[in-house]
């Protein structure tokens, strides 16, 4: 069954077009790398998911319904930023996610932190930036929700950090949940990738699994990016 | 989902605000001691905490209005935009949080001013005074009756006095989004955006004036009600509809 879907999908900001006409339906269960370079319309599409944009024209659909209350509480939503209060203490954070979401885990939250060795008493102020992004992911993973979206994950985190990060959104997300993964590092993601969605200029030009794109063309999904995006 | 918004406003302005309401209350204590004192180190030490008592609570007005529209523009419209517009909650209850957390606010400042008054009266007076004081209460409230209209006055007034302090704060907010608009410059959006609806209410109501003469409490209510109303459906419709975090 489909859970995310984008029909005719279209966002200007002024002169410039963001998503053109964009169709792509994304089932459960899988977990999709949603692929492009900068500027390509990836992160404009994951806020409309979220609602913190309204599309031109078109549509998307998340389990049937345009983004509303409801479909907040079931979609988890990594942005591309640190988007948590400064002030606010790591605990203070896992009651808050509790107190907002229903579906938020605090019991596997607190059992990553520890795993990661996170002092839970501080303020995120006083963390490192790579702290501050393993909070961030960590709390988006605890929740059992339906689609994850997750803007640049790995962007800021060091290749030893990354790997961790990967591991920990495969081996925590729901099995029958959509996860959307926008990066521009491919090589890094490609493992855990079950379809790529190739995004250029705001269309989608490229849906396949992962493993059909490596028999048709013969390449990894990185050097099939790379020549198709070649400058 | 309201009262939990309205709970984390509450407790990321807290902090700030409630060590400024503590040092007022130790320098009412301190005040209200050395009020009798006529010379000496007793009214050098009166003198002072009593400037820098001054000066805490001018500090503590503009620091609350600082909070009130800083809360807004950072917690909704930057960063943590991404974290509150992804809650499960619809626009128009964060809308109303922000507000009823600035009147609460507000509410606490006047609270803290009062609280620090009576401090400084309960200390300043010796126990004949405070004897005397109590009995005067007494005898306030045998001979006065207080009758039904008394209330009904006064009910009107506090509800005049909150509605005044609500439309202004739906207005900065009015403003901050209207600033919002704009891709850069959005401060300075604000502040024309600010200016602009001052500019239109002032000439809003001198045509109004001249008709509903402004006599009757319930005028003013439904004239404050009209503003607020308006001030909410413009912050509203952009944060719902023309929403573009940064």
């Amino acid at each position: 069954m489909s859970i995310l879907e984008c029909k005719d999908l279209t966002k200007r900001y002024g002169s410039v077009t963001a998503l053109d006409q964009m169709n792509l339906t994304l089932e459960s269960g899988k977990i999709v790398g949603l692929l492009g370079p900068n500027g390509s319309g990836k992160t404009t599409l994951i806020k409309i998911a979220n609602r913190l944009l309204q599309p031109t024209s078109g549509e998307l659909l998340i389990a049937g319904s345009r983004p509303n209350e409801a479909t907040k509480a079931i979609v988890s939503y990594l942005p591309d930023r640190s988007y948590l209060p400064e002030w606010m203490k790591v605990t203070e954070l896992l009651e808050f996610y509790q107190d907002f979401y229903s579906d938020f885990d605090c019991a596997k939250a607190q059992e990553l932190l520890k795993t990661l060795q996170i002092p839970d008493g501080m303020a995120m102020k006083k963390l490192s930036k790579g702290t501050k992004d393993k909070v961030q992911l960590i709390l988006t993973m605890s929740r059992r929700a339906k689609v994850y979206l997750l803007d640049e994950p790995i962007a800021g985190v060091d290749p030893a950090a990354r790997d961790y990060i990967l591991r920990t959104i495969v081996s925590n997300y729901s099995e029958d949940a959509l996860v959307l993964i926008s990066t521009h590092l491919i090589a890094d993601v490609e493992s855990v990738l079950d379809e790529a969605v190739f995004l250029r200029q705001g269309k989608v030009i490229l849906h396949k699994p992962i493993d059909t794109i490596r028999e048709e063309t013969g390449k990894s999904v990185d050097a099939y990016f790379r020549e198709v995006f070649a400058c | 989902m309201l009262g939990k918004l309205i709970r984390y406003d509450f407790k990321a302005v807290q902090r700030l605000l409630f060590p400024v309401y503590g040092a007022m209350i130790v320098l009412s204590v301190v005040i209200g001691l050395t009020s009798r004192s006529d010379s000496g180190s007793g009214y050098t030490v009166f003198q002072i905490s009593m400037m820098l008592f001054m000066m805490i609570v001018l500090a503590a007005i503009l620091l609350t209005i600082y909070l009130l529209v800083e809360r807004f523009y950072h917690n909704l419209l930057g960063n943590e935009g991404y974290l509150m517009f992804a809650l499960p909650v619809s626009t128009s209850e964060h809308i109303i949080a922000k507000i009823l957390t600035a009147l609460i606010w507000m509410a606490m400042g006047c609270l803290a001013v009062l609280v620090c008054g009576i401090i400084m009266g309960l200390f300043s007076m010796t126990w004949e005074d405070l004897m005397n004081m109590f009995r005067s209460i007494g005898s306030l409230f045998t001979q006065y009756q207080f009758s039904g209209d008394t209330f009904t006055q006064l009910m009107e007034m506090l509800l005049i006095a909150a509605l005044t302090a609500v439309s202004v704060v739906v207005k900065v907010y009015a403003s901050i989004s209207i600033g919002h608009l704009w891709s850069s410059h959005r401060i300075l959006g604000s502040v024309f955006a600010y200016v602009g609806f001052t500019i239109a209410a002032l000439l809003v109501t001198t045509q109004i004036a001249e008709v509903m003469k402004m006599q009757s409490m319930w005028s003013i209510i439904a004239y404050l009600a009209v503003w607020i109303a308006v001030y909410g459906l413009i912050t509203w419709y952009i944060l719902d509809r023309r929403l573009n975090l940064e």
